[in-house]
């Protein structure tokens, strides 16, 4: 899952950029508005996390550009207004989730899981496919319930493409949304990182869940 | 603590007074009424009693009472009988009326010539009668000579007529009868009419009784509205909005204040829990932990900052501040303040102008001169345009004796609109929150100490976007 956060506070900013890339996000960050509003405007995320107050452009200004450009990212505001008709605004302005300061992190996560699921037509954190169970929540994998031993690289893959099933994932696509913007990520890396996670599924006698399309990407087809 | 009706009370007070003056011009009808009617009577007793005096007669075979029964019928033995009766000088009986018959008596005392005793009788035939008793010398005939001889020999006669008196009484109950009635009647109607048009006259009060009934904290921009006020409440009236004004902008404000101060609080625990949910998560990183260390003490300094510079103004605000006046060098002064805020100014490459004399000395409180000036440095640093200058001077405002000290500054992001709003608490230009050096309180601090200083402060922003505070009332030695 990929997330951009724009939020002026730069220690609440690098502590949740900190806690979700450890948690296997792919995060891009921000403390300027305008500067926000171009990494939405250039990346496709899943989420964005936008602060109200910020500098140069205000969270309102933003998410009405990104919806009048037709970006419709699933857009989570972080906010400490926390009055009704700011809350009002923000929504009626194409926002999909509010979250009033100071908030829990683990809450936040699983509104931005909320968000996701919603993203992917989704109605658990479960996604089954064959014998194989993708746990967004806990961020895991499982074959027949034997755990996948997985690096976090290798989870986003397998995550993308089970939530995005029988659909074929460009490798731009896929780099795009496993890295940051910040990543230098070559076709080669990915392909070695896909490798490694086709060989654990082998393990599993799942060496054929991810099929390659030649010269388009990956995907998972469900039978 | 009991409550009263100002319409019962005021219906009361004027039904009260008009039913006192009723009774009272009732009462004085009725006295006047009855004094009149009983002088008439008295009056018509001595007309008659002077019709029988003059048919008294002193002639020389003595005396003569020339009365006929068939031209006053009212004398004889009747049911409505009048009675007359005469005494000679020797209170020997000289006549009496036939309606007396021949043995009964009218009364009578002695009174001096040539007096009338009027009085209340009770009549031979058991009415109740008023009497008219009168003492006269006889007429002697004009045919007669009126010798002083004869005339020093006339004798005194006594006359009673008495006649019956209970039609008058009948009368005069009628007439009390008819007052008391009236009376009452017209009370009933007065009290109505009163009521009414007290009820009336205080309409608009009982409609803005309506509308202050209806006024609370989420209305306050509503306005006593009365068509055609009365005179007496039209200041009222006028007062009352003017401070419904004043207490919805106040009431506006500390709700902002309030709001204000929530959020700016939010931020900063907002960056605590989520730096101790994260560092909590993954316990064992000892880097994270350290990394966080550093965010946890900016964010508790921040909140430290907040807290002490709302404690501050609360201080000031309720004048809790002991003040201390001493006799300070002011260019000294703000040298000394600038070298707090030295470092930043030479990040910016700003240069530091002061102009002011070594030797002008002001008479102040030199703690909150001190916070004025480290307020007005600090804004001053924090929001000049790179490579510009912050200056510092003296000015006498159109040549006067009152002198001025002016802190100026280049303020790029700043418009006009926003001087009014400029000394407000946690007020800031940029919507961000997110910097750690500054509350927003600055200004508002500035702004308190100066009127607990007797300081006046005004913030002017010219075309050229210099931004200039000027401190006034200065008292320089």
């Amino acid at each position: 899952m990929k997330l951009l956060i724009i939020e002026d506070s730069s220690r609440l900013r690098n502590s949740l950029t900190e806690g979700f890339t450890r948690l296997g996000y792919s995060v891009d960050s921000s403390g300027d508005g305008k500067e926000g509003l171009s990494f939405a405007m250039i990346n496709d995320y899943d989420v964005i996390i936008l602060d109200l107050m910020l500098p140069t452009m205000d969270g309102i200004s933003i998410l009405k550009s990104l919806r009048r450009a037709y970006i419709n990212t699933y857009v989570l505001i972080l906010s400490a207004k926390d009055q009704i008709e700011d809350r009002v605004a923000g929504l009626n302005s194409g926002a999909d989730d509010y979250l009033i300061k100071p908030f829990s992190f683990d809450e936040l996560r699983a509104r931005l899981l909320t968000l996701t699921r919603r993203k992917h037509n989704i109605s658990t954190p479960l996604i089954n496919v064959d014998s194989l169970t993708v746990d967004t929540v806990m961020r895991k994998a499982s074959v027949d319930n034997l755990m996948l031993n997985l690096t976090p690289i290798e989870y986003l893959i397998l995550e993308y493409l089970a939530l995005n099933l029988n659909r074929v994932i460009t490798y731009d696509s896929m780099i795009n949304q496993i890295y940051t913007s910040e990543d230098d990520v070559s076709k080669n890396t990915l392909e070695a990182h896909v490798s490694s996670l086709r060989k654990k599924l082998n393990v599993l006698k799942l060496s054929n869940l991810i099929k390659t399309k030649r010269g388009f990407g990956y995907y998972i087809e469900r039978k | 603590m009991k409550t009263y009706s100002l319409e019962s009370h005021l219906s009361k007070r004027v039904v009260f007074l008009n039913a006192c003056i009723l009774v009272f011009v009732a009462l004085l009808i009725n006295v006047l009424v009855s004094i009149w009617l009983e002088h008439e009577f008295d009056e018509a007793l001595e007309a008659k009693v002077n019709v029988l005096v003059t048919l008294m007669k002193d002639t020389p075979d003595g005396l003569d009472f020339d009365f006929a029964d068939e031209f006053m019928p009212e004398f004889e033995s009747t049911e409505q009988s009048e009675y007359f009766q005469i005494w000679l000088d020797d209170n020997s009986v000289f006549e009496r009326s036939h309606s007396l018959g021949d043995d009964k008596n009218l009364p009578f005392q002695k009174i001096t010539y040539p007096d009338y005793l009027y009085k209340d009788i009770l009549l031979v035939d058991g009415r109740q009668g008023r009497m008219i008793q009168v003492v006269f010398l006889p007429q002697i005939p004009e045919d007669i000579d009126r010798t002083p001889e004869k005339l020093a020999s006339q004798k005194l006669v006594t006359l009673v007529l008495a006649r019956e008196r209970e039609k008058l009484d009948l009368l005069l109950y009628s007439i009390h009868i008819i007052t008391a009635v009236a009376t009452i009647i017209i009370l009933f109607f007065i009290n109505y009419l009163v009521k009414f048009t007290v009820r009336k006259s205080l309409l608009p009060l009982h409609i803005i009784k309506k509308q202050i009934q209806k006024l609370d904290a989420d209305n306050l921009k509503e306005r006593l509205v009365v068509a055609d006020p009365p005179y007496e409440l039209q200041d009222v009236i006028k007062q009352f909005n003017y401070l419904l004004e004043r207490l919805g902008t106040s009431f506006h404000r500390e709700q902002r204040f309030s709001s204000d101060v929530a959020h700016e609080l939010r931020t900063p625990i907002a960056e605590l829990r989520s730096m101790s949910e994260v560092a909590l998560k993954w316990p064992d990183d000892a880097d994270l932990a350290k990394q966080f260390f550093s965010g946890v003490f900016e964010s508790s300094v921040q909140m430290e900052l907040l807290v002490n510079n709302l404690l501050a103004l609360v201080r000031c605000e309720k004048g809790n501040v002991l003040l201390e006046p001493q006799t300070l060098e002011l260019c000294e002064l703000i040298n000394i303040s600038w070298n707090h805020y030295e470092h930043d100014a030479i990040e910016k490459h700003l240069h530091f102008n002061c102009s002011v004399s070594a030797d002008v000395k002001i008479f102040i409180s030199a703690n909150e001169f001190e916070q004025i000036i480290n307020n007005l440095i600090s804004n001053a640093v924090s929001y000049s345009v790179d490579s510009s200058d912050v200056k510092f001077y003296l000015e006498s405002e159109n040549n006067s004796s009152d002198i001025s000290l002016i802190i100026s500054n280049i303020a790029s992001d700043l418009e006009q609109s926003d001087l009014p709003l400029i000394f407000d608490r946690l007020w800031r230009k940029s919507q961000s929150r997110s910097s750690s050096e500054h509350s927003g309180l600055g200004l508002a601090l500035v702004k308190a100490y100066a009127e607990l200083l007797g300081l006046k402060i005004t913030a002017e922003l010219f075309d050229d976007k210099t931004f200039k505070v000027s401190i006034k009332n200065l008292h320089i030695l």
